[in-house]
């Protein structure tokens, strides 16, 4: 007898749990859809997101403000980065001009950011990159800083 | 009936005898979607029984420990997130104190409190992750789609303080890189209220569920005794029902001043890991409140800190609590800029050894889902 009593209880209970159950799975059919359609939507990225490393480039300012002291060069834990820098003229303090980076092996730590003595490196906006070669993933910052449509951000 | 008929049913007859005398090895992962990473579990079956489990590791090898002997102390900050990749502000944390530690250095208040608030959040993100996962091991799609919902909203709170996602790489010598903001206050304790009443929306979901209840109840049962055998941390020995959280044994950071509970299970099977990990996502929240109201001002990073760390002689240890258990580092300086020997100790290792035990004699599902209720995460295994 118990075992039968046991035997309906477990239908009893077992069905409307399942029923509970759907009871949240309708109700989400009349919530507001969150799924982005990536890649036709995309989302606002948050100021603070951390892309591949760029050079600062601000408003009314010419250059960038790298002198190729390789600061940040040691602080890389991953080798990412490879500098150059000339002296335009005697006397004067160097300026980088090439500044290569290896994104393929870059961690996103932001080591080198936090120790660039003059604030000239940032992280950039960009998130979607990938690439049919490996080489494509070294980047020369100088050049991309020359680019026109290099970003202004104060 | 055909004589083709009969003389299958023969052969069907042979193969059930030779069957009953047979046993067989199976090949569960590396390459398995229930192991959630290179795990390779070498099943010995009697049908459907296991009669012998033997998880082989070490396809996710990394070398993250030698990695470390060979760089300077900041320079293995990136590796942190790597080893755990749920818990990845946790570890960075932990490695971020265990360093102070050794090299003396002080931390502000305020950072402090930043550290424990992010950690709380991330070791939810990692709960939420794995009941996402773990329902979907045992074939229920649903929850994992409604529960990702909240662990995406985590994401983007971490993602505007930290600057990114998953691999956070937070944590500084004497503090953290980056200022909280309002923003980052009020979406916190939005999420806190709205995750509150999640929690219910669960219950109704899963943990009635009869198919749920079926499938965990009872299965993978540890006595408290075998769980300090093998040396369970974390969730898994908390639902034995013993009371162990390194939080509230050894405090560091700021858990000696908020107040909170170690939600302990009774029966050590899958059911009450699943239980005591929702109990402790509770008790996160609690944490992050209490946390939000008192973050004091001031500097968020002591400024004072070479970029170039050099402790003096001496070695340290520092225990932690991750989402799956207590994990610890030993470091040893001999006064270089790079640490002479660095060694840790995670949780999950310790907690899959417990599994050639426990699935014998079970059936295959059920070694699924005792898998999944311990929440291992393979690269914290090999790091
Ligand atoms: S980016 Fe900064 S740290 Fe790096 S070389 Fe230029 S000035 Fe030095
Ligand atoms: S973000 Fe980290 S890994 Fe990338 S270039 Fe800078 S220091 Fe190197």
């Amino acid at each position: 007898m118990k075992a039968v009593i046991k035997y309906f209880r477990d239908i009893i209970v077992g069905g409307w749990s399942l029923v509970l159950g759907y009871t949240v799975t309708l109700s989400e059919f009349f919530k507001p859809i969150i799924t982005v359609q990536y890649p036709r939507v995309k989302l606002e990225m948050d100021p603070a997101y951390r892309g591949h490393i760029e050079l600062v480039k601000l408003p009314g300012e010419d250059g960038h403000f790298c002198l190729a002291c390789g600061t940040c060069e040691r602080a890389c834990p991953s080798n990412v980065i490879k500098i150059q820098g000339v002296k335009p003229k005697a006397g004067a303090g160097k300026v980088g001009i090439m500044y290569l980076i290896d994104f393929s092996r870059c961690s996103l730590c932001g080591l080198c950011v936090d120790v660039c003595p003059v604030d000239a490196l940032r992280h950039s906006m960009e998130y979607d990159l990938a690439f049919t070669s490996r080489w494509d993933n070294v980047i020369d910052l100088v050049a991309r800083f020359n680019e026109p449509q290099a970003q202004e951000r104060g | 009936m055909t004589d083709g008929n009969i003389t299958s049913l023969e052969t069907e007859q042979k193969i059930s005898q030779g069957l009953t005398e047979q046993t067989f090895w199976l090949n569960m992962g590396p390459q398995h979607p229930a192991t959630h990473g290179v795990l390779r579990v070498v099943l010995h079956l009697d049908g459907e029984r296991v009669v012998e489990a033997e998880p082989v590791i070490g396809y996710i090898h990394r070398g993250h420990e030698r990695m470390g002997e060979t760089r300077g102390y900041a320079q293995f900050i990136p590796n942190n997130s790597r080893m755990d990749y749920l818990a990845g502000l946790i570890y960075n944390h932990a490695y971020c104190a265990a360093v102070e530690k050794l090299a003396g250095i002080d931390v502000p208040p305020r950072a402090e409190y930043i550290r424990c608030i992010t950690s709380e959040l991330n070791r939810l993100a990692s709960h939420l992750l794995w009941l996402g996962a773990y329902l979907m091991d045992l074939g229920a799609f649903t929850p994992f789609l409604y529960i990702w919902e909240e662990r995406e909203k985590i994401n983007d709170i971490l993602n505007h303080v930290t600057g990114s996602r998953l691999t956070y790489a937070y944590n500084r010598f004497g503090g953290v890189h980056k200022d909280v903001d309002d923003d980052f206050i009020s979406w916190t304790r939005a999420y806190v209220k709205r995750q509150r009443k999640r929690f219910k929306m669960y219950n109704r979901l899963v943990t009635g569920n009869v198919i749920f209840q079926n499938r965990t109840v009872g299965v993978g049962a540890i006595t408290p005794e075998q769980a300090l055998n093998y040396g369970l941390t974390g969730p898994c020995l908390r639902a034995c029902g013993v009371e162990y959280d390194i939080r509230k044994k050894e405090p560091y950071a700021v858990y000696s001043e908020v107040d909170f509970d170690i939600p302990t299970g009774s029966n050590g099977d899958a059911f009450d890991r699943y239980s005591v990990r929702l109990a402790e996502m509770e008790q996160s929240l609690r944490i992050i409140e209490q946390c939000l109201d008192r973050l004091p001002g001031g500097a968020y990073i002591n400024d004072n800190v070479p970029q170039y760390l050099a402790p003096d002689s001496g070695d340290v240890f520092f225990a932690f609590e991750s989402p799956r258990g207590e994990t610890n580092i030993f470091m040893v300086s001999d006064g270089s800029r790079i640490p002479y020997r660095m060694h840790w100790k995670t949780p999950s290792y310790s907690n899959l050894s417990i599994l050639a035990e426990i699935a014998r004699g079970q059936f295959i599902a059920d070694v699924v889902s005792i898998m999944g209720s311990f929440d291992l995460v393979i690269p914290e295994i090999d790091k």
